[in-house]
């Protein structure tokens, strides 16, 4: 390791302190933790659904901002496996256990980062009427003949 | 498209919607298909009669739609001359023989599903801006107004300003020299401190249908009226709404209505925070323009010209000068050398509009293109559009204005459309 990547990845954020960020009173905390959630990645993504769905509304906002940044980032192009570790973090977060709130949060990312991998989990919330809408509206914004398989079955 | 069954015309003819039938024979039963006779009144219906709506409901209008009881009767009250068919749904409408045109002033999620229903249904269309809420939409309206032959107008009224017409002259004309950069400057997003919990949805508000092809999300009153310009899903912030107005006229200025090659955005904001609100707090946006290349940029705040400083405005900068112009919806302004400048012999004369409305009801009779056509209009709010993806995936992004679609970005290009919200449909 370079002298430069030690530097770096000492002033990289951690889990642990994005989530400490988040859930702080601390608007500047907040602020850079959303801007540092990239860094973080697609391991950030469970525990920030935790907070989207908990009982803190301004740290849900603030974990719903770094949820979408981590999930956007991991998808721009050339960062194929990060988009691919996003997206099945991203399915966790559809668990019937989970509140409404962030299992259409979810089906909404994997609209935009989902890969054909995660029709099935994603058709499979198509057969709960409250969320169904949202599953089929993920659904449809992602190409490829698996997603459109999925909403010929649903009907 | 709905799939929903198509509403009777027996279902709705009849009691108060009988007593509203004006007394004339249908303009278009008189002149060619698309086209009013000269001399005949074109029977305009308005849908959204709050807000932005408020001000297009005219003493003959004669028939009304809101969602929102309130501003359905506060509208009718404006209606001096015969009676207006009232209804919540803007289906029943389209339905009716004794419409020609709708003014469409809904929310923004609407804007282009009602466009294409109507010109489906054969009325002519004057649609609030923002022109759309996504690229394919804007396209949509442009592909359903040739096919159905309907005169498309868009309420970005500063291309009806006497004062933006002077400033369009002036720079069309050589009076900065070739475009080098654009610079808008623009007041910031309106925040909250409300986290938007549920709360009953008020008697006589439909908010399923006030929610339409946008994702469900829960009720609360700083999601709707007027408000619903600070999230993503409905108006898109200031960008999307104001925007459709700064960056028309800048667009007409630059002569960048027909363009049609590469445009590379970047755009940079904090996330709101403090509130349920989903704009951004603060924004700055960079276009790049490649053929001939210049430069965009919008500003929240933004930078005021401290020559002739305002709310909102741009600076032209060219290679010879620059100008100021401000606002760019009814209330432009620009300083005097444009105002004072005469198209020389040979010059660019740029058509002066007598007023939206007039222009869109001439247009009308005549079969012209009006001055905010929907196709510019999808053109000026694709760039706006192109603003919120940059800002919302925080990457630099180029679109391809010839394809509509963006260079090498598979991510991107899924937002190009947003799916709608079952039963809606936007088919064309």
């Amino acid at each position: 390791m370079t002298t430069y990547e030690l530097e770096l990845s000492r002033s990289l954020p951690t889990l642990a302190g994005l989530l400490a960020d988040i859930r702080s009173g601390d608007m500047a905390l907040r602020l850079r933790a959303v801007d540092q959630a990239t860094l973080v990645g697609a391991t950030a993504i469970v525990p920030l659904g935790d907070i989207l769905g908990g009982d803190d509304p301004a740290a849900a906002k603030s974990a719903l901002e770094a949820l979408r940044r981590v999930a956007h980032h991991a998808a721009r192009p050339g960062a194929a496996s990060e988009r691919r570790k996003a997206a099945t973090e991203l399915v966790k977060l559809l668990g019937a256990a989970r509140p409404r709130r962030v299992r259409a949060e979810a089906l909404y990312l994997l609209g935009h980062v989902g890969l054909d991998a995660d029709v099935a989990a994603m058709a499979r919330v198509m057969k709960e009427p409250g969320l169904a809408p949202d599953a089929r509206m993920a659904l449809t914004r992602m190409p490829g003949k698996a997603a459109r398989a999925a909403l010929t079955a649903a009907g | 498209m709905t799939p929903d069954k198509p509403i009777s015309r027996r279902s709705f003819v009849g009691g108060a919607a009988a007593a509203a039938l004006p007394a004339i024979v249908p303009s278009s039963a008189l002149a060619g298909r698309g086209r009013q006779g000269a001399n005949d009144r074109i029977r305009v219906a308005v849908i959204g009669t709050g807000g932005m709506g408020t001000g297009h409901v005219a003493p003959d209008t004669v028939a009304l739609c809101d969602v929102d009881d309130g501003h359905l009767a506060a509208a009718a009250k404006r209606v001096t001359q015969g009676t207006p068919f009232l209804t919540k749904d803007f289906r029943r409408i389209l339905d009716r023989k004794d419409v020609d045109a709708v003014i469409i002033a809904t929310p923004d999620h609407w804007h282009a599903l009602m466009t294409v229903m109507a010109c489906q249904a054969g009325k002519h269309v004057m649609s609030e801006k923002p022109t759309a809420k996504t690229i394919a939409e804007g396209r949509a309206m442009v592909t359903a107004a040739r096919k159905y032959n309907r005169v498309v107008q868009i309420h970005a009224q500063g291309r009806s300003n006497g004062n933006a017409h002077a400033a369009c002259q002036y720079v069309r004309n050589g009076g900065i020299g070739e475009i080098e950069r654009v610079d808008v400057w623009h007041p910031l997003n309106f925040s909250t401190d409300s986290w938007g919990e549920e709360q009953p949805v008020p008697a006589g508000f439909d908010y399923d249908m006030w929610l339409g092809p946008a994702r469900w999300a829960p009720y609360h009153p700083l999601r709707t009226h007027f408000n619903f310009r600070w999230f993503m899903d409905y108006g898109g912030g200031f960008l999307r709404d104001r925007g459709n107005h700064a960056l028309s006229i800048v667009s007409w200025l630059t002569d960048n209505d027909g363009y049609k090659g590469l445009v590379t955005v970047e755009a940079k904001g904090d996330p709101h925070l403090t509130g349920f609100y989903d704009a951004p707090a603060n924004m700055s946006v960079t276009w790049r323009f490649h053929k001939p290349e210049w430069m965009l940029t919008w500003g929240q705040p933004g930078v005021p010209n401290p020559r002739m400083p305002g709310d909102w405005g741009a600076t032209y900068t060219g290679d010879k000068g620059d100008l100021v112009v401000l606002g760019g919806d009814g209330g432009c302004d620009t300083e005097q050398k444009a105002k004072e400048f005469q198209v020389p012999s040979g010059g660019v004369e740029i058509y002066k509009s007598p007023g939206h409305r007039e222009n869109w009801l001439d247009c009308i009779r005549t079969g012209m293109r009006p001055v905010m056509d929907v196709e510019i209009g999808h053109h000026v709010i694709t760039l706006c559009i192109l603003g919120n993806i940059a800002w919302r995936l925080q990457r630099k992004v180029t679109f391809d204005f010839a394809r509509e679609k963006f260079i090498g970005d598979e991510e991107a290009d899924r937002m190009i459309a947003e799916p709608m919200r079952a039963p809606w449909k936007l088919q064309v």
